[in-house]
């Protein structure tokens, strides 16, 4: 079968005769092959308050931004797996040791929250409300963080985390300010606000590639580590929250409010080397 | 003796989650929820099992078998689009059917749905029994929706004298209800090749789903995102008029249903053979 190719979008990947290795045969007659497959490798961090009421609470993830904060630094790959966390967030079938051969083309790290800025401790019309944390949270923060990815005992990638171009994320929103509640309440305005961030572009053309391709071989013992600068921790631990989102009013004008979610995720772009169930070969 | 052959042909294949107040037509229960709260009753959501083109309408769905593969497949990528309406401002209806003037508030389960919530899931994809990708739903971006936005304020529950401090304003009726946000965007940058791509331009590795196949894609619903679900009101609906403006209060509202949904989409080739050709 031949495929249209487009020339400007060539990456540098291995081919599939070359992403295809030989393994030794264990019957002594038949050959067996890996399959070269695209796949990511993804691990989140979280900050919420819900987490002490969370079934799963899976580890290196905080309640308050404070004690985010607290951390000297925040590791990815090596700390959750799906036996501890939910798989919106992680992929790992194993805490500490890769699953499976995997060539390594980019990574990138998306720090997200939810795009309702408005977040109150109590959920009444009239208390203090927070606008800022989920902007900060993904437009400044990654300013002033960096990763070091470790194969082994190499460090592989030391860098800026906001040179890492997660290559996916959100369109769309805008910022949004507007007066709400009864008569009462005009003076609060403005009490939400929408953000819809991203870092970088949100397209996979645009995540950071590394040079040449990393591989990381099954059962090895692989991280990202992330981070913060002084500053960037002390204006964690400065941070209130994370709080309460408002959603809506009831009918005895009592705010209704859910809790709000911020979160770091790696992801690690490339293929993956498995040998297909019920095939000697692809 | 004639030789036959397979045409290739690009195709898409696509099935559709929804959540709106009300059904239409023949649009089936399995998959289309009348509330946040039935949906996130449910942990997982399975696409390319429940639906066909003979019980929902082919802007939801285009399979002809519920839960087989029509044609010998190769899909080059796959993508997820949540989609919702256009604003924020969205109303629940009362037992009366009618809303209650007092409460305009944008709802953020929009925002929420749109840009929060593809965070909170994880998607499997799989052929036959095995599972072919394993991420998060939003890194399998559409590669399609809404490119702008509207940057809107709502004033909300407003008197003419509560605004007497402010910029000058000058609307009748003196108590004055403007909800006037419009909101909206999608996941990843609205554009074809933005998705989930198998292989890449140069070297495609596309997943080959023989014909009669079973092809599932399964998204799970974190803990967090099934607990905020349940809280939600709505989905609610459009507000399409609320006043007319010649009478002093509030008179008949017209209102129409939201509808939030999920729709996943593999691109890729088919083979078919061509009716009425030995060969393409």
């Amino acid at each position: 079968m031949r495929y249209a190719q487009d020339p400007q979008e060539m990456e540098e990947m291995p081919s599939e005769e070359e992403s295809t290795v030989a393994l030794p045969s264990p019957d002594g007659g038949r050959e067996y092959y890996n399959v070269s497959e695209q796949a990511v490798l993804y691990d989140t961090i979280a900050v919420t308050g819900e987490l002490p009421l969370l079934s799963k609470q899976p580890p290196g993830w905080f309640a308050t931004f404070a004690l985010a904060g607290g951390a000297v630094d925040h590791s990815f790959f090596n700390v959750r797996n799906l036996g501890n966390c939910d798989s919106a967030y992680t992929n790992m079938d194993t805490r500490d040791q890769t699953a499976f051969a995997f060539r390594a083309t980019g990574l990138g790290l998306s720090f997200w929250a939810q795009t309702w800025g408005a977040e109150t401790e109590v959920a009444t019309a009239g208390r203090l409300r927070r606008h800022l944390p989920n902007a900060i949270w993904q437009l400044d923060l990654p300013i002033h963080a960096s990763v070091i990815l470790k194969l082994q005992q190499d460090e592989r990638t030391k860098i800026n985390a906001a040179m890492l171009t997660p290559g996916y994320g959100i369109t769309g929103g805008g910022t949004a300010n507007y007066c709400g509640g009864t008569e009462a309440e005009t003076a609060e305005v403005p009490f939400g606000q929408c953000t819809a961030a991203s870092q970088g572009i949100p397209s996979p053309s645009a995540v950071y590639r590394f040079p040449n391709l990393i591989d990381i071989p099954r059962r090895a013992s692989l991280s990202a580590v992330l981070s913060f600068s002084e500053y960037a921790r002390q204006l964690l631990q400065t941070m209130p929250g994370p709080a309460n989102c408002p959603y809506t009013v009831d009918i005895n004008g009592v705010w209704q409010t859910y809790p709000v979610f911020f979160g770091i995720t790696a992801v690690l772009y490339g293929r993956r080397l498995v040998q297909q169930r019920g095939a000697l070969r692809a | 003796m004639p030789q036959f052959l397979n045409a290739q042909e690009p195709w898409e294949l696509h099935d559709t989650l929804c959540i709106c107040a009300n059904r239409y037509g023949s649009e089936p229960a399995a998959g289309f929820f009348t509330t946040f709260n039935a949906f996130a009753a449910n942990e997982r959501h399975l696409f390319f099992k429940n639906r066909s083109v003979g019980n929902t309408h082919l802007a939801y769905n285009n399979q002809q078998a519920m839960d087989r593969a029509d044609f010998v497949f190769h899909a080059f990528s796959i993508g997820v689009h949540f989609f919702g309406p256009c604003t924020p401002v969205l109303f629940d209806l009362d037992d009366q059917d009618a809303i209650d003037t007092q409460q305009i508030t944008p709802q953020t389960y929009q925002s929420f749905w749109l840009h929060t919530l593809p965070r909170h899931i994880g998607l499997e994809f799989s052929v036959g029994q095995d599972v072919k990708l394993s991420c998060n739903s939003l890194m399998a971006a559409p590669g399609y929706g809404p490119s702008i936005s509207g940057v809107g304020a709502g004033l909300d529950g407003l008197t003419a004298t509560a605004y007497d401090a402010g910029p000058p304003i000058t609307v009748t009726p003196a108590y004055v209800q403007i909800p006037e946000i419009i909101y909206s965007g999608t996941q990843g940058v609205p554009e074809k090749r933005a998705r989930f791509q198998f292989g890449t331009q140069r070297e495609p590795s596309p997943i080959a789903i023989p014909r009669g196949e079973i092809i599932e894609v399964k998204l799970t619903l974190s803990e967090y995102a099934r607990r905020v679900l349940s809280l939600f009101p709505g989905p609610g609906s459009y507000l399409l008029q609320k006043y007319v403006f010649d009478e002093g209060t509030p008179t008949e509202a017209v209102t129409f249903p939201s509808r939030f949904g999920i729709q996943v989409s593999l691109y890729g080739v088919r083979e078919v053979q061509q009716r009425g050709q030995l060969h393409a």
